[in-house]
């Protein structure tokens, strides 16, 4: 067929070799573009960050957790065993509990700058949490505890309950 | 160098038309001289020959020779309104093909009288172009009706009819019309010297117009437009661009144009400016959202996910739960489903292709999403982007958006937004090369004071519209 074609129009057999081109490097995955199809995502928007014992627990409003040494590692194992692609960088809100502060740096990599920041106490339902924080948004983000030290708020969480404390 | 070689005599012109059952040839006694009549069935009007042409003949020539039998018939006692003396073969030949009454005067010469039939298609309303105010006299195949619709509207004794023939074997009757005084000169030549240029056996489509006359450039925008409406046709003569009529096809063509031209439509001269500003500003929003809704779309869901709002993302997610396919892959598909249903529809009788429009969009569209074939996320965005493409007054400029809507969506596919944002320049790159007539695609946008993004009150209009050079620029 490439043949009968390539004897063809000129200006036709030009077409058709940046076409067989494109999709050859498409087919060989060597396009300088890759992408992840957003059906394979897991989106995730508030973290949840803990430390028992040295091990480093985090946790995510669709209830997937990771374990770890360090905060690279907790990542790690929860991109593991997520039902998908974990997406961060959906993620708005970050808690974390008052002896995990130290890590805070380290966020920087995996998380956007813009993404508000929390300290935490208690237990409590952590899919309903984002909406709660929605509507009491914090001025304290990675960026701006990185670069002012802005004072972080607290959340208490008690069940379904959650109360803001400067 | 004529076709037909030979001398005008009974046996060469009856030659030329063997076996043409619809070719008549009588015989008509003038006194003491015979002569020969010559017509083509169904062109002419019998009635018309036998009281304008045979009853003369029968009653009122006479002469002592031939010769003088011609100049009298030349001169009136055939009381014709058009009589064509023809100097060689070739020339009776176009004339019988053109609705004339042919009489040869052996030895003396031959002349052809005008006795067209009226039989043709009646005024009817634009199909495409109407609107609710404006003029509902259409152009109809026939080329001197058109030219007095555009006489009714255009009043001007400056108006200008050049006529000539283009294809070999149709000899189809082309004018080229514009006003003189008005129109750059220029622009005239270029057209006539490219009708002149054609060398083909036959203009009988749409698209053989436009190609040959416009030089068949490979680009899917139109160079040409295209009108049915009289009125249309006639501003855009004032405007001083160069008009094409076509015998045989209901429609009116102006050069040059740009793209300003396929985003006006004819209500807007029918509405208030403010009403018609707000429906062009909406023109040029649904032009873009036509061109990269779907490009943007797949974008965004294949390689910046992060751009997209999580309650929103959350939604696409949930939606292409199930779904087989790669959102490329919907999308794609669905743009290429859409040209499918586009296309059906046109080539099916009226009856039908409404009920498979209705059929194909609806029924099948939402079998689709409810079976997870598709998600309703892409479906939506090729959707929008389809209506959007609709929302174009001109049919061949939203065919070729359709074309490059395509393209990005697949250069979308490929690298995300600084793929779409390649195919954009590319296509800016691709318009800005494109001429029609001289005149720059783009000229409207080449400086400021072109663009047409609003219509303007009419009374603050004192200039022609710029970018085509007129002899007389203000109005």
């Amino acid at each position: 067929m490439v043949c009968t074609i390539a004897t063809g129009d000129s200006r036709m057999k030009k077409i058709l070799v940046w076409v067989l081109a494109i999709i050859a490097v498409s087919c060989a995955d060597m396009l300088p573009f890759t992408g992840t199809d957003v059906a394979k995502l897991h989106p995730i928007e508030v973290l949840i960050i803990e430390r028992d014992n040295g091990i480093f627990s985090v946790s995510t409003d669709s209830g997937i957790t990771g374990f770890g040494t360090d905060i690279p590692g907790a990542l790690s194992d929860l991109k593991l065993t997520a039902p998908g692609e974990v997406f961060l960088d959906t993620a708005n809100y970050v808690l974390l509990t008052s002896e995990c502060m130290d890590v805070i740096g380290t966020l920087f990599v995996y998380i956007r700058p813009a993404c508000q920041i929390y300290l935490f106490e208690g237990r409590g339902d952590w899919e309903k949490v984002s909406k709660y924080l929605e509507s009491h948004p914090s001025e304290a983000t990675l960026f701006t505890y990185g670069r002012e030290g802005t004072q972080i708020p607290k959340l208490i969480v008690k069940e379904d309950e959650y109360r803001l404390v400067e | 160098m004529s076709k037909y070689i030979g001398a005008l005599t009974d046996e060469n012109i009856s030659s030329i038309f063997r076996d043409a059952a619809d070719f008549i040839r009588r015989e008509l006694i003038c006194g003491e001289h015979t002569l020969y009549a010559y017509a083509i069935d169904g062109l002419i009007a019998s009635a018309y020959a036998s009281d304008y042409i045979f009853k003369p003949i029968a009653q009122a020539l006479r002469g002592k020779d031939m010769q003088e039998v011609y100049s009298l018939a030349n001169e009136g006692v055939i009381y014709n309104n058009v009589a064509k003396p023809c100097e060689d073969l070739e020339q009776v030949a176009t004339l019988l093909v053109n609705g004339f009454c042919v009489v040869l005067f052996p030895g003396a010469g031959a002349i052809g009288y005008e006795v067209k039939t009226p039989d043709k298609r009646g005024t009817s309303a634009p199909e495409v172009e109407s609107t609710v105010k404006g003029a509902k006299d259409a152009f109809v195949e026939t080329i001197r009706s058109n030219t007095s619709y555009i006489r009714r509207h255009l009043r001007s004794p400056e108006l200008r009819l050049y006529e000539t023939t283009v294809g070999k074997r149709t000899l189809t009757n082309v004018a080229v019309v514009y006003l003189d005084g008005v129109t750059n000169p220029d622009l005239v030549e270029r057209m006539k010297t490219r009708l002149d240029s054609i060398e083909v056996d036959g203009l009988l489509y749409p698209a053989a117009v436009e190609e040959y006359v416009t030089g068949s450039r490979p680009t899917a925008f139109p160079l040409l437009q295209y009108t049915e409406r009289s009125d249309r046709f006639c501003q855009g003569i004032l405007e001083g661009r160069v008009g094409l009529l076509v015998d045989g096809l209901p429609l009116g063509y102006l050069a040059p144009v740009d793209i300003g031209y396929f985003m006006e439509s004819p209500e807007d001269n029918g509405i208030d400016y403010i009403s018609a500003s707000c429906i062009r500003v909406l023109r040029y929003c649904a032009l873009f959202i036509s061109l990269l809704l779907p490009g943007i779309f797949v974008a965004m869901a294949i390689h910046h996910q992060e751009m997209i709002p999580l309650p929103l993302l959350r939604s696409i997610i949930e939606s292409k739960a199930f779904v087989p396919f790669s959102t490329a892959v919907e999308v794609l598909g669905l743009l290429v489903a859409f040209e499918l249903l586009q296309e059906s529809g046109i080539h099916l009788p009226r009856a039908i292709g409404q009920s498979v429009s209705i059929i194909g969009g609806i029924v099948i569209g939402s079998a689709a999403v409810e079976a997870k074939i598709i998600s309703p996320a892409a479906l939506i965005a090729v959707s929008v982007a389809g209506i959007c493409g609709f929302v174009q007054p001109n049919r061949d400029f939203a065919e070729a958006v359709r074309v490059w809507r395509f393209l990005i969506a697949v250069f979308g596919t490929l690298a995300g937004l600084f793929g779409v944002t390649v195919g954009l320049l590319l296509l800016i790159i691709h318009l800005s090369g494109l001429t029609s007539l001289g005149v720059s695609y783009l000229a409207p946008y080449s400086k400021l004071k072109g663009i047409s993004l609003l219509r303007p009150r009419l009374n603050r209009i004192k200039r022609r519209k710029f970018g085509m050079h007129h002899s007389d620029r203000g109005q």
